[in-house]
């Protein structure tokens, strides 16, 4: 009788408890059906986009689409300018039958839409492609009636990838889901070229541009963007400025914001009113560059004063980069101005890197309001993937205390960078995941955040090797790394990630130990999306170990001794013309520099001449098709005649595609030969790369003197059997 | 004192008036005439299924020193994201007939004059200068040099086989006779070829288009009537019939 009342109570209670559950859930989903109506404003295009978010990945989730009768629950989108955030969101639920979405904008809204595909729909966007997107299978769906309202701690949250290109595509359609999208609430980027190019300017207003060494300095092709900034003295030039951005913010209402960053290089006005910014110690600072932030910054705050009569809401930045690098002391900064500060934070795991960065990030505090971090992340261009997934993490926190409010980092993982090739394999795992989660809020639990990465890319049992696998690379970043010869020659403002030297510290038996984990985590990751995630993990990481096993044992080849190469793969004398080479010039400096002397080669015979320029970067090349492992080893002849001692005679060995494309930096050698007026032998030693048949471009280059030319001659390019 | 306030009350109202926009509205089934596929979904929605061309059931005078806004919102269900739709008009001319694309889009870098007299029969012209002629074009004859022919129904509706430059001139050879005489001295010149329909916007899965604007269009265009096409991609393996959308459709018209 006793347990008879007790059971009863139970069942009693646990009766209620669940129709309070009830009550307390709004129901979004039955039976693989849509229960709720979605209402947007007539004509309010963000809130119909932010709707169809939804609808999308209800779709994605249940096969059917978003199609339910009016009548029943509602989930209401609406925009409410100036009341939030314009990126922040807010879920409510007014009644049992209403949830209404808010954004505070149109970027808020959009946001409130993917958070809500995330928290209630239990959608990831995992990496860029529809491998990455996982999409959970659902039938019922009620949600928890709880009020929730978020907004990003960092205004900027720009993940750099480069203009649009196919082959960056994917990445670019890819980083907005996770609230990295345009519009951003700062500009930044080089700028002062663009605003007085000298096609608009030069004619009519010469003194726009900076007397350099005596002598006023209009730029012209090829260097219209680079090393030259206009004269910062000049008060039309802040007038013309100033009406320049004011004609903008007009055309434009959602424009309130503008890049002040000086061009790249130097070319700073050397006129007498400029001088007199200059420090009366004008001698280079610790980035290597003579100081003009004072010159730099009056100019800024003057352009500020007057925009912000007009728009007292602007913002500008302004580069704390290169000759700016450090802040001046006591210096009044215009409180709408946003120092960038560049430099590559992976520096910070070496302590004392990072105290000195600290008292520069202090110089810049002192002075301004919020500040701007600029970043360097170059992932495609490394050839072990340089992942540092924690180191960020920490970093933003520390940044979100210093003020940083705008982080923008050069990122660029897929496509075309340069000397990159088109790089298409995502090889990071989880970093910009965690990177733009961590923009949105640096104060979450980045081990959260990262377990759920791989707990849902591959599967619970799988998930520790994947997390083991990347953990391993970043130890190697955060700890192997800063003890190499690489890391001590890049103490600059980026690590040069085309330099592969880093690889000389790696363990032996870290590719061997990575890949164990990797076939674990294809063994143990369930049939579906996780095995081909897993799957597609493992490919990624064996065309990595592929290139930096490439580079280690081309390392090796390069010392070999010259009496390993015996036979004869290829000789050009040159005695016969240019034999068919082909002249390969930097589509900036055209014009013919390629020439044929009969007689004046070495012994008296024939040899190419490439004529130096100022500026110019150029030479001879040719390709062969090369089908089996070999190793090589080119020497030639070449002399400099009438050049200065800054030129550069360089010879270079690179893999390309079957488009003469290169294929990336890891498959590229050189040799820079010395000034040498007699003949001299350049040579030096490479191997073939591990997929054949590979093309190889031999290029005979000139680099570095004004004046004079390069001759080149006996081409020898001679084999040694690959062991 | 009074009387001047409502004059002056009434003289704002009367500007206003003559300021608003004119709309010409699309939002109900029937402004899409009675064979539509439309329904009405929900709150005054619009919305069609499949592979649809619907047309307005009305057709609109066009002022070419007036601007055209599609107001309303536009957009297609998930469930087909590759598929494309499109908005536009198909314009027509003073006698309400359909203003070609070929008629009235010159490629004026190719005007010239005939150099030698052609026959009906002939399956070549020779034209004075051809340098700037292709393969890709048809050609208008009758024209003029200031364009005031356009729309120029005059064409030959064939695209050159070959140009070659000859003693006579430049011989642009087709592949069947020309089928119309043409005098020396007449003005010819090459015209692009495109669809009917002029579309001003184009949409996909994820996007919602709306405010698309048109102004300026075909030279001869008097009168349009307004198209929306969907579903022309097909289905594509593992996506749903295409279900496009309309929110208060309606062109706004302003000075």
């Amino acid at each position: 009788m006793k347990y008879g009342k007790m059971i009863f109570a139970i069942i009693f209670l646990c009766g209620i408890s669940l129709v309070n559950a009830a009550e307390k859930t709004f129901p979004v989903l039955k039976d693989g059906k849509t229960v709720v109506e979605f209402i947007t404003p007539k004509d309010d295009k963000a809130c119909l986009e932010a709707a169809m978010i939804i609808e999308k990945y209800i779709y994605k989730c249940t096969g059917n689409r978003a199609n339910a009768a009016s009548g029943g629950a509602k989930i209401y989108f609406q925009i409410e300018k100036g009341k939030m955030d314009p990126e922040g969101f807010r879920f409510s639920f007014p009644a049992a039958d209403k949830m209404v979405i808010t954004g505070g904008g149109p970027n808020g809204i959009k946001y409130a839409a993917l958070d809500f595909c995330e928290r209630f729909l239990g959608v990831r966007f995992l990496y860029p492609g529809p491998a990455g997107e996982h999409i959970p299978k659902l039938k019922n769906l009620n949600i928890l009636r709880r009020e929730f309202s978020d907004a990003p701690k960092f205004y900027t949250r720009t993940l750099g990838s480069g203009n649009r290109h196919w082959s960056r595509q994917r990445y670019q359609d890819w980083f907005p889901l996770h609230r990295g999208a345009m519009p951003y609430r700062v500009d930044v980027g080089h700028n002062l070229y663009k605003m007085f190019p000298p096609s608009k300017y030069a004619k009519t207003n010469p003194d726009f541009y900076p007397i350099i060494n005596g002598k006023r300095y209009i730029p012209r092709p090829p260097r219209l963007g680079l090393h030259w900034q206009p004269c910062m003295t000049n008060p039309a030039v802040v007038k013309e400025a100033v009406r320049i951005i004011c004609d903008a913010f007009a055309k434009n209402p959602d424009l309130r914001t503008w890049s002040l960053g000086q061009n790249d290089g130097d070319g700073y006005c050397e006129c007498e009113n400029c001088k007199k910014f200059y420090p009366v110690n004008d001698v280079p600072h610790r980035f290597g560059s003579k100081d003009r932030s004072v010159l730099y910054l009056q100019f800024c705050n003057k352009i500020a004063e007057g925009v912000t009569k007009r728009y007292p809401e602007a913002t500008f930045t302004v580069f704390a980069y290169n000759h700016t690098s450090i802040a001046p002391k006591d210096f009044k900064l215009h409180p709408s101005l946003i120092p960038v500060i560049t430099y590559d934070r992976l520096n910070w795991v070496d302590p004392e890197r990072k105290a000195k960065d600290m008292i520069r990030q202090s110089s810049w505090s002192a002075i301004a309001k919020n500040v701007c971090w600029y970043d360097y992340f170059y992932s495609n261009q490394y050839v072990l993937p340089r992942v540092t997934s924690h180191h960020v993490a920490r970093q933003l926190r520390e940044g979100y205390q210093l003020r940083v409010r705008h982080i923008y980092i050069e990122h660029l993982p897929l496509g075309i960078s340069g000397f990159g090739g088109n790089e298409q394999i995502w090889a990071e795992g989880p970093l910009a995941y965690l990177v733009l989660k961590m923009l949105w809020n640096p104060f979450q639990d980045e081990d959260k955040v990262l377990n759920d990465w791989y707990v849902t890319a591959v599967g619970p049992q799988a998930a520790p090797y994947l997390k083991r696998y990347f953990d391993r690379i970043e130890e190697f970043w955060l700890k192997k790394m800063p003890k190499s010869a690489w890391f001590k020659r890049c103490a600059r403002t980026y690590l040069v990630p085309t330099w592969h030297d880093y690889l000389n510290v790696i363990d032996k038996d870290f590719f061997e130990e990575c890949a164990k984990d990797l076939d674990k985590v294809c063994e143990l990751a369930p049939e579906g999306d996780c095995k081909k995630r897993a799957e597609y993990f493992r490919s990624a990481f064996r065309n990595r170990r592929n290139r930096c096993e490439y580079w280690l044992q081309n390392q090796n080849v390069r010392l070999h001794s010259a009496d390993a190469f015996t036979k004869l793969f290829f000789k050009e004398d040159f005695n016969k013309g240019l034999n068919g080479w082909g002249i390969y010039e930097h589509r900036k400096y055209p014009g013919k520099f390629v020439f044929h002397t009969a007689k004046d080669g070495y012994q008296n015979t024939g040899a190419a001449e490439l004529l130096c320029r100022k500026g110019h970067t150029g030479g001879i090349e040719k390709t062969f098709c090369i089908t089996r492992p070999m190793n090589f080893r080119i020497e030639v002849k070449y002399r400099c005649v009438g050049t200065t001692e800054k030129v550069i005679p360089y010879i270079s060995a690179e893999w390309c595609d079957d488009k003469n494309e290169i294929l990336h930096s890891v498959f590229y050698s050189d040799i820079h030969g010395v000034y040498s007026e007699d003949w001299a032998t350049a040579a030096f030693n490479f191997t073939t790369p591990y997929q054949l048949p590979g093309y190889l471009r031999i290029r005979l280059c000139n680099s570095g003197s004004t004046k004079g030319k390069i001759q080149y001659d006996d081409v020898i390019i001679l084999e040694a059997p690959k062991k | 004192m009074n009387f001047k306030k409502i004059a002056a009350a009434f003289l704002v109202m009367g500007a206003a008036l003559c300021s608003a926009a004119e709309v010409y509205d699309l939002s109900r089934v029937e402004d899409w005439g009675k064979r539509s596929p439309l329904k009405v979904h929900g709150n005054g929605i619009l919305r069609a299924t499949g592979r649809v061309s619907l047309f307005s059931a009305k057709i609109y005078p066009y002022d070419a020193k007036k601007t055209y806004t599609f107001k309303g919102m536009y957009r297609q269900l998930p469930g087909s994201d590759s598929n494309i739709f499109r908005v536009g008009f198909l314009p027509l001319d003073k006698d309400k007939k359909v203003i070609e694309y070929y008629t009235s889009h010159p490629n004026v870098t190719t005007e010239t004059v005939l150099a030698k007299a052609a026959a009906a029969t002939d399956n070549f012209i020779i034209v004075k200068n051809g340098k700037k002629w292709n393969k890709r074009n048809l050609i208008a004859y009758n024209t003029k040099p200031d364009r005031s022919d356009l729309p120029n129904k005059n064409i030959i509706r064939q695209v050159p086989k070959n140009i070659e430059q000859t003693a006579e001139g430049w011989k642009i050879t087709f592949a069947k006779p020309i089928g119309v005489a043409i005098p020396a001295g007449t003005g010819v010149r090459q015209h692009y070829q495109g669809g009917r329909f002029r579309f001003v916007g184009n949409g996909t899965g994820g996007q919602v288009l709306s405010n698309m604007k048109f102004r300026m269009m075909d030279p001869g265009m008097k009168y349009f009537q307004v198209v929306v096409v969907s579903g022309t991609g097909g289905i594509k393996p593992g996506e749903q019939i295409p279900v496009i959308e309309m929110r208060k459709p309606c062109i706004e018209v302003t000075e």
